[in-house]
């Protein structure tokens, strides 16, 4: 195996690979990269047994064939080779994969491509296209709201499901981590083959890898649900996520209908003001303390090493006055997936879940639950 | 609820400023506590030996009168052992609402002197006195007026150190017992340690002993001169920390009560009336257990990831054993079932006297209420169950399975606290 290939090619291979790799490594060949050469296509692999990612770039091809080596070194290597060179890469005995560029020659320990898991090939054509702002777009609203605790394996991905509203159809993706929830709808037409009231879950780490693919380009990409993945193809690139194998919690139990307490506030100054008061809640908990009253909010927080802060911000309410505390960093995380001016608040009383909401747009929201105050 | 319990005042910048200069520390150590108390309201006890034992059917000697240590009467010893060391022992029930109450009284005595009383267990307090003494004249005097008022009030006596630290003040409070006062100046303090062994040292216990002896180390004197560099290589961090304590060295601040850092670890454990040998009852227990843990873990607005288990069986030898969950748990019967998992792993030759549950790794989880309904409804049903218990008292609900169980009473812990997490509802 050899082939030569400029370092900018296959240094953006590499580095959609580097978010893959397992970290913890149990199993050492899962921090590896898979090259694999047919013709002049290189192709390269990599895998965590959840999400693997399957890419071919062009090169100047001399003798085909496969190898693996640690990803990371791989990457690092090239990374400090100088632009614009072009690399000579040279499979030896034993897996040794020689790198020469300009005046530096690598050897890098390899293992044998054969013992490299493989990253599943969808068997069919794309089922559905996504167009890749709108896709992103949910994937931000969404993905902060999962659960980062490993126990809760049913809540460790995003839910998509298909909302058949009449003749529209609609692709909504819900996420919760059991303290707040974020729910966006967004039309679909086309068929997307999950059964109406019955979604998947998709893991977060493929939607974060996603949404650095949609990044790269404007082209939709193509779906293709496949026994027990989610496969994403664009051109020769394929990134696939092994689904969630949970229930997800029946999430409209938990929304709630009877908030008749209903603040407007701009996002922006909103946001700004919790940073500034949260900065004093007490470092273990991050509350912030609400007291609403008619046009005016008042934040406050204090901890018990560093002091107090409270600030008023100027709101639309009418209702009875009402304290409520909140987890600031929920609060943020919220805010800062929006992209509305103004923001709806709408509360029933101190213990129950409360409503955010854009004032115009109508897509999305998101539930939180208060803390005890 | 508050975020914050009101006894978090914001104190950070004051304990800071008493760090900085020379201090006066008073320990004050009660002579034979609850033995004395029992003395001082029976006036028929006055002059006896007499040993104090917990009110539960099978008990151990807590603490006996100085009549009756002469005798060799001591504390850990059963009732049967204390009578054979002493034939005309008197045993006594222990009423921990006496003992609470006189704690609370003598704590309030302190605290006229100053605000900074740190309560060591429930016979033992440090008070930090360096910011009163001008206004009451002086250390000694300090000193001797808490002697006279507990004297008068409570009729019992108590000895007292009075050192520049914490360290040196409770070495000194026990060099004159009963009764005794103690004070070390400054200039004292190196010649005091020089002589002094080191098991004679908070902190030093027999097995650390035995282990410093064997490199030649019998006072602090000799502790203090050895190569710090040596004892760290041997123990890490402690190894410091010996060669200061060794030179009377101390400069750990007095944490007033509220203002203790988070608990490390949160646990109960119970002798049982009768040995038990059947699952049932065992899982009963740990029902009961669970649930007395799990209202201190939910009062410290904690939740913890480990779980210890403790058995001890009807021959005194005793296992026990830790599991660490994959995400924190609070509620009753969370950590009774991750005990009882606990349990079923250790296997059970003998009928079982006492079991303990504790819960460590705990992280601080504050009140944020779960959002899915299932948790929503358990947490708030917790929540309100310890509600009613806060005003009604810890017995007055429990899981319907421990309920006979829930009435017996114990022996108050030494390590009992007049508020914080360690506060167990006394009866």
């Amino acid at each position: 195996m050899e082939w030569n290939i400029e370092k900018e090619y296959i240094l953006r291979g590499l580095a959609r690979t580097q978010s893959i790799v397992e970290k913890k490594n149990t199993i050492q060949i899962l921090s590896n990269v898979l090259l694999k050469l047919t013709g002049n296509d290189l192709t390269i692999e990599a895998t965590d047994l959840e999400v693997g990612i399957s890419a071919t770039y062009e090169c100047e091809g001399i003798a085909p064939g496969g190898v693996t080596v640690d990803a990371k070194t791989l990457y690092e290597v090239v990374r400090q080779i100088p632009e614009g060179t072009v690399i000579h890469f040279l499979k030896k005995e034993n897996n040794w994969l020689e790198i020469s560029a300009g005046r530096s020659v690598f050897n890098l320990v390899g293992l044998a491509p054969e013992d490299f898991p493989e990253v599943p090939v969808p068997e069919g054509e794309s089922q559905w296209n996504m167009d890749p702002d709108l896709l992103n777009g949910m994937i931000e609203k969404t993905i902060f709201a999962v659960s980062q605790e490993d126990m809760r394996y049913n809540l460790s991905g995003v839910y998509i499901e298909i909302i058949q509203d009449g003749k529209a159809k609609k692709i909504r993706m819900v996420a919760t981590d059991g303290h707040r929830l974020s729910l966006i709808d967004s039309d679909f037409e086309g068929d997307i083959p999950i059964p109406a009231s019955q979604g998947v879950i998709v893991p977060k780490k493929g939607l974060s890898e996603l949404s650095k693919l949609l990044d790269e380009s404007e082209q939709a990409v193509g779906m293709r649900l496949e026994g027990n993945n989610l496969i994403v193809k664009r051109d020769c690139l394929t990134l696939v996520m092994r689904l969630v194998d949970g229930r997800f919690p029946d999430y409209r139990q938990v929304i709630p209908a009877g908030n008749d307490k209903e603040i407007s506030v701009s996002r922006e100054d909103f946001i700004k003001t919790i940073r500034r008061v949260s900065i004093l809640s007490y470092e273990r908990v991050k509350m912030v303390k609400f007291h609403i009253s008619p046009s005016i909010m008042e934040i406050t927080s204090e901890s018990p090493d560093m002091g107090t802060a409270r600030e008023e911000v100027t709101v639309q309410y009418e209702g009875p006055e009402m304290s409520i505390g909140f987890n600031s960093n929920y609060l943020l995380d919220i805010l800062g997936a929006m992209d509305d001016q103004e923001v709806v608040i709408r509360l029933l009383d101190e213990s129950s879940p409360g409503e955010i909401r854009p004032a115009k747009e109508k897509g999305y929201f998101f539930i939180i639950m208060p803390m005890k105050i | 609820m508050a975020l914050i319990p009101p006894t978090h005042s914001f104190t950070a910048p004051r304990r800071m400023a008493r760090l900085a200069g020379d201090r006066t520390i008073l320990h004050i150590d009660m002579d034979a506590f609850f033995a004395s108390i029992e003395q001082a309201v029976n006036p028929a006890l006055v002059g006896k030996p007499i040993a104090v034992i917990g009110s539960k059917k099978r008990t151990v000697i807590v603490t006996s009168s100085y009549e009756a240590r002469k005798k060799g009467v001591k504390t850990g010893m059963t009732a049967g052992e204390g009578m054979r060391a002493c034939p005309d022992l008197i045993l006594v029930p222990g009423n921990n609402r006496r003992y609470i109450d006189a704690s609370v009284r003598i704590l309030a005595i302190m605290r006229d002197y100053s605000p900074d009383v740190e309560v060591f267990s429930i016979d033992e307090a440090f008070v930090d006195v360096t910011g009163s003494l001008r206004l009451f004249g002086g250390a000694e005097r300090i000193a001797r007026e808490i002697k006279r008022r507990i004297s008068e009030d409570l009729n019992i006596t108590c000895s007292v150190g009075v050192a520049p630290n914490k360290l040196v003040a409770k070495l000194v409070s026990g060099l004159k017992k009963p009764d005794g006062l103690t004070i070390v100046t400054q200039d004292e303090v190196g010649p005091l340690m020089d002589g002094m062994p080191i098991e004679e040292i908070c902190g030093i216990g027999s097995r650390l002993g035995k282990v410093l002896k064997g490199l030649g180390i019998v006072t602090c004197g000799d502790l203090g001169r050895y190569p710090v560099s040596v004892l760290k290589g041997k123990f890490g961090v402690t190894g410091e920390r010996l060669h200061y304590m060794a030179l009377g060295v101390d400069e750990t601040p007095i944490v007033p009560i509220g203002q203790e850092d988070a608990a490390k670890s949160i646990g109960h454990s119970m002798t049982f009336p009768y040995d038990v040998d059947d699952q049932q009852g065992m899982h009963r227990y740990l029902l009961l257990l669970s649930a007395k843990v799990g209202r201190r873990v939910r009062k410290a607005h904690c939740s913890g990831r480990t779980i210890y288990l403790y058995v001890r069986f009807s021959d005194f030898t005793g296992l026990g054993r830790r599991h660490t969950l994959p995400k924190p748990i609070r509620l009753d019967l969370d950590i009774y079932h991750a005990a009882a998992d606990v349990l079923s792993t250790i296997e059970i030759p003998l009928p079982v006297r006492l079991l303990g549950v504790s819960m460590t790794n705990l992280v601080y989880s504050g009140s944020q209420l779960p959002l899915l309904s299932g948790e929503r409804r358990e947490f708030l049903l917790a929540h309100a169950v310890d509600d009613i218990k806060d005003r009604y008292g810890d017995d007055i609900l429990s899981q319907a399975e421990a309920s006979d169980w829930s009435q017996e009473a114990g022996v108050i812990s030494p390590a009992w606290r007049p508020q914080g997490t360690r506060r167990v509802d006394p009866k």
